[in-house]
């Protein structure tokens, strides 16, 4: 089965004290000891980003990282290693050098490859950008689009509510022809099984995901059912579709 | 000074290509970065660093600072991979406003692959082509040949490095009269760059 859970922002590297969203991509796994890979090549291989995530996921998983920076400590066979994870966990940074780098090294061709394999692929900001076909990018300040890998046909948008910026250009690119946009604010996860959307999970009780696309010219947004995590026996909730105005 | 300087860029196009020169690690023997101040020129220079080769590390950026700091430059640098709080606005106008552009060592082969991604690569040619000073140290020199023996990917390999020469060889004229068409640094220190050398096809 092919899955993808992209996080709108959150994770260990975002929301210090609330595992919610990392213990879910885990509990996906199904496995006790699940083999975990983090590639940090959105924050250039930042030294203490790669110590947090092995705060985070030694103890209870089999954690290791490949970096791109530094070949010669990294596994030897980079093919092997990722086809081997039960998940591959990317974090946030520039999408545009993580494109950039993943290319160099061939690592595209192999994340596709682990997601076609049932590899569980999950990321957050630029680690959510990357598997689509087009997301919104503010890294560089004015909001930019970024071609992805393209893995679902989707654009995406992530950090959705706090940033007016990165929603007026998404709502612009959509009228030019961009492809209608998954989005999800902090907090809140987008659960892909196969190219489609499967359910949208959260860590904080007010975030939600999104979709936003245009219908006989205007763009419409779409607020998801949202199931908070942190509540055990909240089922899946059910909100009206509700169109929302254009910003 | 001024009368060195005249002497090696005859058409203002400079690059400056070091076999291998950390900031921090040069204390006691500054000669280098003199001569490089005095590539850049004027009385208070303005440098911006470009630490893409390593990922944008902090120790990097404060060795770099900590060498020139004092030395009335005017200092920045470009991160292509944290979001900074004092961002240098648009990048291109940022890089042509400098006197000139030192890139620092690390992967080659990431930081072509970023540049490009980035579209730096065709802006740092026109910095180039305007008057801009470009200078680096290992893969930072490599970046501006044709070629370099890089181990960007784990083990010693000749790399494609700039392809500035595709579509425009008067560039590249220029470029391998100063030095040579391929570089490899640091050669004695690394003798496998050296075996690669002399077993690239062509060499």
């Amino acid at each position: 089965m092919r899955q993808i859970v992209s996080f709108g922002g959150g994770g260990f590297s975002m929301e210090s004290g609330n595992p919610l969203l990392d213990e879910f991509v885990l509990g996906l796994t199904a496995r006790e000891r699940p083999k975990v890979c983090f590639l940090p090549s959105a924050s250039g291989d930042a030294d203490h980003y790669i110590v947090r995530f092995y705060r985070h996921f030694a103890a209870r998983c089999e954690a290791s990282h490949l970096s791109l920076f530094r070949r010669e400590r990294a596994p030897a066979e980079p093919r092997e290693h990722l086809l081997s994870q039960d998940l591959i966990y990317v974090g946030g940074g520039s999408v545009t050098s993580l494109i950039g780098v993943w290319r160099a090294h061939g690592i595209d061709e192999i994340l596709r490859e682990a997601w076609e394999r049932g590899v569980i692929l999950c990321g957050l900001s630029a680690g959510s950008l990357c598997w689509f076909r087009e997301g919104v990018s503010t890294f560089h300040g004015p909001p930019q689009r970024i071609e992805g890998l393209g893995l679902l046909p989707w654009s995406n948008t992530v950090h959705y509510s706090s940033e007016l910026a990165r929603r007026q250009a998404l709502f612009g690119w959509l009228r030019e022809g961009m492809a209608p946009a998954y989005a999800a604010d902090d907090g809140a996860a987008l659960h892909f099984v196969g190219e489609e959307l499967a359910q949208v999970v959260a860590s904080r009780s007010h975030a939600r995901g999104y979709r936003v696309e245009l219908r006989h010219g205007h763009v419409v947004t779409t607020k998801l059912a949202t199931r908070y995590l942190g509540d055990p026996s909240c089922v899946p909730l059910i909100e009206p579709v509700a169109a929302l105005a254009e910003a | 000074m001024a009368d060195g300087t005249e002497a090696v860029r005859p058409d203002r196009r400079t690059i400056l290509a070091l076999g291998g020169h950390e900031f921090s690690r040069r204390r006691g023997n500054e000669a280098l970065r003199d001569y490089m101040l005095a590539l850049a020129g004027g009385p208070e220079p303005r440098i911006c660093l470009l630490p893409t080769a390593s990922g944008d590390p902090a120790e990097q950026i404060a060795a770099f600072r900590s060498s020139l700091g004092g030395l009335h430059c005017r200092l920045s640098h470009l991160s292509l991979f944290r979001l900074e709080h004092e961002g240098v606005g648009d990048l291109a106008r940022h890089l042509h406003s400098q006197d000139l552009i030192y890139v620092g060592g690390g992967s080659m082969v990431n930081l072509l692959a970023i540049w490009r991604a980035h579209r730096l690569d065709r802006i740092l040619r026109s910095c180039w082509q305007s008057g801009v000073a470009l200078a680096g140290q290992s893969a930072g020199a490599m970046c501006w040949f044709e070629w370099g023996i890089t181990r960007s990917p784990g083990e010693t390999r000749l790399a494609p490095a700039s392809d500035w020469s595709r579509g425009c060889s008067a560039s590249t004229t220029t470029v391998t009269r100063t030095a040579a068409a391929a570089c490899s640094t640091p050669s004695p220190s690394e003798p496998s760059r050296a075996t690669a050398w002399t077993t690239a096809p062509g060499s």
